[in-house]
């Protein structure tokens, strides 16, 4: 019987390369949830995935850059380990901007304190987008997150956490 | 007729809303849509108001059965627990009934509760 586990963190499991349409959100969240819950034979670490899938897919096809050269790929790698999903997107400056903002005030905090915190500034700003998804991602999924600018101006982001 | 068994359910294909009146909602089925707020705000809004019309001491909302949501969604339960909380003596309790096995609820309702204070209650089985 062939393992379904890579040997090594290094070796995708899953790599996909598409259009930046909502359309596609769905079925690309649950094809990988069910290659995690294959993968790993454990239905927490496949939830978790879909809560991360989602999350990072709503945000990078919302706030991709229209065009040609828009288009995402999204990565999933696994080993015994280690657990990482990167998505890889052109988005737009200001949404870039918005982006390390938030990220760097929420690493500032434990994941549930800073989804607590989260909470209290979606109340307190009822106009305002939610901007729960991040800190979601944190504290209900248990990933850390990573972003990297690419120097041809894609951005990737790395959650990364245990099986 | 109360306000409450007059709102309608929202046509969406992976939600489903049922109302039994005089003061029980039911929810069911994934929320992952681009803009809950604009397809749904309205409804949870309709929900709110027509339990103060109808001047409800306590309205149970089932969500057992909502099994995924994006956060955008969360977002609608957020919005919920504060126009509960801010109502004062004219409102209502808001009562989740929540499955802890599913992880979205568990994280999420929690901390809704702090945030709803005693407006809000948790039946989290």
């Amino acid at each position: 019987m062939i393992s379904t586990l890579p040997s090594s963190a290094n070796e995708p499991l899953i790599f996909l390369r598409f259009r930046p349409a909502w359309a596609y959100i769905d079925g690309v969240r649950e094809f990988c949830r069910f290659f995690c819950q294959a993968t790993y034979r454990q239905e927490d670490i496949a939830e978790r995935a879909r809560v991360v899938l989602q999350e990072t897919l709503e945000n990078a096809v919302k706030y991709s850059t229209p065009g040609q050269l828009s288009e995402l790929e999204l990565e999933v790698h696994a080993d015994k380990d280690s657990f990482r999903i990167s998505i890889t997107s052109r988005p737009d400056p200001q949404h870039l901007k918005t982006l390390k903002e938030e990220l760097s005030h929420l690493t500032r905090l434990d994941p549930e304190a800073a989804y607590v915190a989260a909470f209290y500034r979606a109340a307190n700003e009822p106009d305002a987008p939610a901007r729960l998804g991040l800190a979601r991602m944190r504290f209900e999924a248990r990933f850390e997150l990573h972003l990297d600018e690419q120097a041809d101006g894609r951005v990737c982001i790395t959650a990364t956490g245990k099986p | 007729m109360s306000h409450i068994s007059k709102i309608e359910s929202p046509q969406l294909p992976s939600f489903t809303l049922s109302i039994t009146p005089p003061s029980s909602v039911a929810m069911g089925g994934t929320i992952a849509i681009a803009d809950p707020g604009l397809v749904l705000g309205g409804c949870f809004r309709r929900m709110h108001e027509a339990a103060l019309a109808d001047g409800l001491s306590e309205l149970s909302v089932d969500v057992r059965q909502l099994t995924f949501v994006n956060s955008s969604a969360i977002r609608l339960f957020v919005d919920w627990s504060s126009w509960v909380a801010n109502a004062g003596a004219k409102g209502y309790l808001l009562r989740f009934r929540t499955d802890r096995r599913i992880t979205w609820q568990r994280t999420s309702f929690a901390v809704l509760q702090s945030l709803g204070g005693k407006a809000i209650a948790l039946d989290a089985e």
